[in-house]
């Protein structure tokens, strides 16, 4: 019998010899009280909100970013608390920030939404991101604007990378740059042109797929693809829609000129003991 | 409503809770001391609906 940790996620980043005992998905802040007594400490990995895409009044929004990816050890508590990924909608403007997880002294931020047509929204830290800055990793790596980092900056690769950056250019035949590649992924970005238009495909994800990118002629094509989460796929995009982006803190794509942007996907708690 | 699904792999009888909404997928599907066997469910009750902040 031969095993690789590639077809099962659950033994990723853990230390040997413990067990995946409890995976929280519910966003918000729950309440659990079945840790075994004795057990005092417990390993967890905890994964922020992603972030919407944005959409704008002309041309294509900027995909979110990945949620944080945060883990350790920690003293076992009764709350836990799964962050939502941010909304996507119509209205022109920065997309949504996804929500922080939490779990005893373990936190991870969500990513931040896709900016404008310019920016894509930054990966999740142990803080959430702010625009297209990402914030300081738990791994103590410092925030930055325009870099490859654990939380990567928009555009940017990383454990959470950041969504795609858009396109202003509202003629001709435009292609939008995709969420970057990492653990947890942004989403892509769209364009919004009279012409040839594709919108990015969400970024490629350490084990699953970012959705793809909308393609057509006029600006009711080129939105982005969600952003992959550590638990599933990105949604591709339809028409001008973005994807959403994956369970587990895939970031959502952009849209394309007053289309719907793609929601985050929410963020996850696995508790090993 | 959140949900707690409680399993049991049919593989290594590994004992393994999900809280999610009951729309939501379930995650582990596939054991986690060998990878092989499925999970199946033994029990399901209602969480109380998580606490939503902003």
């Amino acid at each position: 019998m031969s095993l690789s940790i590639y077809s099962n996620p659950s033994f990723t980043d853990s230390p040997y010899g413990l067990k995946l005992q409890r995976t929280i998905t519910a966003t918000g802040t729950n309440t659990i009280t079945d840790i075994p007594t004795g057990i005092n400490r417990v390993y967890v990995v905890v994964i922020g909100g992603g972030g919407a895409g944005s959409t704008q009044t002309t041309g294509g929004g900027g995909g979110g970013g990945a949620g944080g990816y945060s883990a350790g050890w920690t003293y076992v508590t009764t709350s836990v608390t799964v962050g939502a990924g941010g909304t996507g909608t119509s209205t022109a403007g920065a997309g949504a920030n996804g929500g922080s997880s939490i779990y005893g002294m373990v936190f991870a931020g969500g990513g931040s939404g896709g900016q404008n047509s310019v920016f894509g929204g930054s990966g999740g830290g142990a803080t959430t991101s702010t625009g297209a800055t990402s914030t300081i990793s738990y791994t103590g790596a410092p925030g930055a604007s325009a870099s490859v980092g654990y939380a990567a900056a928009n555009g940017n690769a990383g454990v959470s990378s950041g969504g795609g950056s858009g396109s202003a250019t509202t003629t001709g035949t435009q292609t939008a740059n995709a969420g970057a590649q990492g653990l947890i992924t942004g989403g892509g970005a769209a364009v919004g042109t009279a012409g040839l238009g594709t919108g990015g495909n969400g970024g490629t994800g350490d084990f699953f797929a970012g959705g793809n990118g909308s393609s057509g002629t006029g600006i009711t094509f080129g939105g982005g693809g969600g952003g992959a989460g550590i638990s599933s796929a990105g949604i591709d995009a339809s028409g001008k829609n973005g994807g959403n982006g994956g369970d587990g803190g895939g970031g959502g794509g952009g849209a394309s000129t007053l289309g719907t942007a793609g929601s985050g996907g929410r963020g996850e708690v696995r508790i090993y003991f | 409503m959140a949900i707690k699904y409680e399993y049991s792999s049919d593989c290594c009888n590994h004992f393994y809770i999900e809280i999610r909404n009951p729309e939501d997928q379930q995650v582990m599907t596939k054991c986690n001391i060998c990878g092989q066997g499925d999970y199946v469910l033994t029990a399901q009750t209602e969480e109380q609906s998580p606490t939503v902040s902003e």
